[in-house]
């Protein structure tokens, strides 16, 4: 006897004895032993092993057909049984598919948009090594005082010869032109870009040469979009284009021939344009000294670096680079910024911002996409709760079935699979019908949501793979407590009969309780916001906003604006239905003004600043309240100011007229207070009211109050509206005239807010239905467990309405302990949500009330169909029933 | 009970070992007969299929030391497993036994 220490590979012995199970396997694990030890002495043990692998791999296929065939036997028996199961409670099934098809539904809707949201930008190949360049302005102590995504003309082409690791730059931002084609003016948004641009990102080029396209002599490229609107169905390529500037006195055409097209941007890209051109071809409008402009910040550029790790060495990089470059502006910042006061800080630096977090650096992105995620989660949570009830609630009609199936000899395991069997197949149906739910919403959710979704966008593979994890975590988590629960049953009990587990134990009542605690807290949710949201568009602004036509001013540095508004005044002088025409540098309720350090005497802050024509406050009906508006008859007004109560609050109230103010760096002069206005929401309502200076235009000043506000009576609009556009015609005939309303210009300003409101509103609905279901289907149970009872009591002299409170009263005690779980948690969650608004509602009981009776009442609803069917049965039947 | 040409085989090697017959012999013994060695796991997983069909019984061999303590488990046919091979052999006999001449070898075509 030879003491044998060598043997087979130790791991595919493994796997030989787990591969033959079934089979004799200690003898074919020696047999093979022994053949391998021949082979071994023989050929050497590398040829030994493949030997043993190959035997191994030829026996696969069969064994593993043996396994699934006796698999697929047991699984077939367990889905007959769960078609019978199916079709024997079809009102249960019914409710169990509905209810989780209808969260499903809504699940997948949501996720569509939050994948959308995050898919931002993402379809650009070297998205890892594109950057927006960014500025940041410091106030005189270092601190950070605000950041632009904005640089200056020269800084990317300064980026590529300094910075070794930056490969390509481009800038991208929007230029004015007027364009003549076939005779034909209209004003065109052409965005400047270098020849880079198109290799930098992935824009699809429909035709044209990618590098051709823009490298040509006055070449544009135009999107799809832009190119119909221009020329209809004709062929745009090679077509002339007659671009018109008016930087000077003269304006310069140049003419222009159409070398590319483009596909139309993405709506998941934050890059948006309708026509392209060389920004090189600037030149030809006498924008030269642009070019070399290094302290003039206001230009959307972007860079390629080299590889996807440089940002650290760049941005290390940069406090040289501003020394070397941006020495002169730096100086000249500091002296604005810091008033000459010598603090060693730089008063701007540069940074640069990944294209992949360009979406989400806006909060508001950012937030929707918390928010609606855990929506989403609570809908998914409401329906998943829902099933399992539902579930638990069926266990005690089942547990016969499930005693006879362990008295005939099913082992837990079996019963465990075939109630998993049951539940996957109840889950698969479920999402089938909520992505047919969802295909029939969609046109209803791209309008809610402003997305412009397809059906196929439904059915798309990365999709398809989220929902088909869906339904298994679902399926199987919704399977698994009740299937616990069953396959614990003693045989014995549940053959007697035994009922009692399903539908009335403390972890179904929780979770009933949990459903409604989620539903009641969307409710008060949605019904906080939609008055939050109400506040704000019905809120006083604090001007006149209806019957306001608005005829938004063009490009700022054209100054022949300056010339419109007396020529206008004077031709609607005559007009009966306008009573008001006035100018004003900025545009009403955005969210962004640009804010100056404000010098007052010993008083410093920072304020907005307005330039405004004579009569700006009486044509938006804003009261002063403390001295005098601008007098056209004062000639030195030209060096005064008009300040809100906001602004003089900081000065001491009504006793700031008469102050200077310094000219800082946004007039051309001192400014003497002449007067104090109401405060009025020049921002949107999501903010603080702020100091501002009101003052009139001057020569200098070349971006010109150049916004016309135009007050009609607003009994006859249309009307008005002619009189206004003719008057318009004869003063600007080169110009279109684009005019918008001022209500509904501020209404614009909160269509975020309100399709929050809509989401959320329809959100809650949702999971209202679903507990609604999950409700209806629950009573039916645990009426019908009690039919007997009711039986009894009411042949004991009980009467129907009686009966009714009896039955109904553990239900209701269940929803308002829902209320007292929701309310602190609805409570905290809107506290700080509306933190997020300047002007808010304050908090009261009402949404929390109501909400909470909603709820009673729709629970109350949903069990009164078989409350009130067993309260009023003739007892004789119940007794009978045995 | 009909048995697939594999089967029969793998019955007829076991009748032909007699009282030898376990997993290394039999694997043996088939090669004798048709020229092909048969990968163990498709072996074993016969003999368990046609142990089941109850036309072979296992006889679990006691341990032998002097083959390093392993077992051998002995196979022989049962009165049902004779019986089909039996059909088997009456069928093949019937069917070619209506042949008289001898089917020639094709050779490869050229």
């Amino acid at each position: 006897m030879r003491a044998q220490t060598s043997g087979p590979p130790r791991r595919a012995e493994r796997l030989l004895l787990a591969l033959g199970r079934r089979l004799d396997r200690r003898s074919l694990a020696d047999d093979m032993r022994i053949e391998y030890r021949k082979i071994e002495s023989r050929r050497g043990r590398p040829a030994a092993s493949l030997w043993y692998w190959r035997q191994i791999g030829g026996m696969l296929p069969p064994v593993l057909l043996d396994r699934l065939n006796a698999r697929a036997d047991v699984g077939f028996s367990h889905l007959k049984t769960t078609l019978r199961n199916i079709r024997r409670h079809k009102v249960h099934s019914a409710v169990n598919l509905a209810g989780l098809g209808v969260g499903l539904a809504g699940t997948i809707l949501l996720t569509l948009f939050i994948r959308h949201e995050l898919s931002y930008d993402r379809f650009h190949e070297n998205i890892d090594r594109l950057y927006k360049l960014t500025t940041t302005y410091h106030n005189p102590d270092g601190s950070p005082r605000l950041v632009r995504e904005q640089v200056s003309i020269p800084h990317g082409p300064a980026m590529m010869s300094h910075f070794p690791e930056v490969k390509h730059a481009t800038r991208c931002f929007p230029l004015e032109f007027q364009v003549r084609n076939r005779g034909v003016l209209t004003w065109e948004t052409i965005t400047q870009v270098d020849a880079d641009f198109l290799s930098m990102f992935s824009f699809p080029v429909v035709q044209g040469g990618v590098t051709a396209a823009l490298t040509g002599e006055q070449g544009l490229v135009l999107t799809r979009a832009a190119a119909r609107r221009l020329f209809g169905r004709d062929d745009p390529l090679g077509r002339t284009l007659t671009l018109i500037h008016k930087l000077a006195e003269e304006p310069i055409s140049q003419d222009f021939i159409v070398t590319g097209i483009m596909e139309n941007p993405p709506a998941h890209s934050t890059l948006q344009f309708d026509m392209l051109m060389n920004i090189q071809d600037l030149r030809l409008f006498g924008f030269d000294s642009l070019f070399e402009m290094f302290d003039a910040f206001g230009f959307e550029t972007y860079i390629e670096t080299t590889h996807a790790r440089a940002e650290r060495s760049i941005r290390e990089g940069f406090p040289e680079f501003a020394r070397k470059y941006y020495a002169a502006a730096m100086e000249k910042y500091a002296k604005h910024f810091f008033r000459g006061r010598k603090t060693g800080q730089a008063p701007i630096s540069f940074g640069m911002m990944g294209l992949r977090d360009l979406h989400f650096s806006r909060g508001e992105h950012r937030n929707v996409v918390i928010i609606l995620s855990g929506i989403t989660l609570l809908i998914l949570l409401v329906a998943v709760i829902n099933f399992v009830t539902l579930a638990l609630g069926n266990a005690g009609h089942r547990s016969l079935e499930v005693g006879v199936r362990r008295v005939l000899g099913a082992d837990r395991r079996l019963i465990l699979r075939q109630l998993r069997t049951e539940s996957l197949v109840l889950t698969s149906a479920s999402m089938l019908l909520g992505i047919l739910l969802a295909g029939l919403a969609l046109p209803a959710f791209n309008r809610l949501a402003d997305k412009p979704f397809v059906l196929t966008d439904i059915i798309a593979p990365v999709n398809l793979l989220i929902f088909a994890m869906l339904v298994l975590v679902t399926g199987f988590s919704a399977g698994l407590f009740p299937a616990l629960v069953m396959s614990r049953l003693k045989p014995a009990e549940s053959l007697k009969g035994k009922k009692d587990s399903g539908g009335n134990n403390p972890f179904t009542r929780s979770l009933i309780v949990m459903q409604f605690a989620v539903s009641i807290m969307l409710f008060i949710g949605s019904m906080v916001m939609g008055r939050q949201i109400r506040h704000l568009i019905r809120a006083d602004p604090g001007f006149h906003k209806s019957g306001v036509v608005v005829i938004p001013g063009g490009p700022e540095e054209d100054q022949s604006r300056a010339r419109i508004l007396p020529l206008l005044k004077a031709r609607l002088e005559a007009s009966p239905h306008v009573t008001g025409i006035s100018e004003s540098s900025r545009l009403m309720g955005l969210d962004k003004y640009m804010r100056f350090q404000i010098k007052a005497g010993e008083e410093e802050f920072e304020a907005h600043n307005i330039r405004v024509s004579h009569d700006f406050f009486k044509t938006l009906g804003i009261d002063i309240t403390a001295g005098r508006d601008f007098n056209k008859n004062m000639p030195t007004d030209i060096e005064a100011a008009v300040v809100n109560e906001c602004f003089a609050r900081r000065l001491g109230g009504d006793r700031c007229i008469g102050m200077i103010l310094d000219k800082g760096t946004f007039a051309y002069h001192p400014l003497t207070i002449i007067g104090v206005v109401r405060d009025y929401h020049l921002r949107s309502l999501h903010h603080e009211m702020t100091p501002t200076v009101h003052y009139l235009p001057t020569i200098e000043a070349k971006d010109a109050a150049s916004h016309i506000y135009i007050r009609t009576r607003g009994q006859n609009l249309p009307a008005a509206l002619s009189n206004i556009r003719s008057a318009w015609e004869e003063v600007e005939p080169e110009r279109p005239f684009q005019y918008s309303f001022l209500d509904k210009d501020l209404d614009t300003r909160y269509r975020a807010d309100k399709r929050w409101g809509a989401i959320v509103r329809i959100s809650s609905l949702f999971a209202a239905l679903i507990s609604g279901m999950g409700i209806f289907g629950l009573t039916s149970l645990s009426v019908s467990r009690r039919i007997k009872e009711v039986g009894i009591r009411k042949v004991l002299g009980a009467s129907a309405g009686g009966m009714m409170f009896h039955l109904s009263r553990e239900l209701a005690a269940g929803v308002i302990l829902a209320n007292v779980l929701a309310w602190p948690a609805a409570f905290w969650v809107m506290t700080h949500w509306l933190q997020g608004y300047a002007y808010r509602i304050r908090l009261t009981p009402w949404p929390f009330l109501l909400s909470g009776s909603a709820a009673l009442l729709l629970a109350g609803i949903a069990a009164s169909w078989h409350i009130i069917r067993t309260a009023r049965a003739d007892p004789v039947h119940a007794l009978r029933s045995e | 009970m009909e048995i697939t040409k594999k089967e029969e085989i793998l019955m007829l090697a076991v009748h032909q070992l007699d009282d030898d017959a376990y997993g290394v012999g039999i694997r043996r013994r088939i090669e004798e007969i048709t020229g092909r060695l048969w990968n163990y796991g498709t072996l074993y997983r016969m003999l368990e299929q046609l142990v089941g069909k109850n036309l072979l019984s296992r006889i679990e061999g006691r341990s032998m030391p002097e083959q390093g303590g392993r077992r051998k488990n002995f196979y022989s046919l049962t009165r049902e497993g004779r019986r089909a091979l039996r059909d088997a052999q009456v069928q093949h006999q019937s069917v070619w036994g209506a042949v008289d001449e001898i089917i020639v070898d094709p050779g490869v075509d050229s």
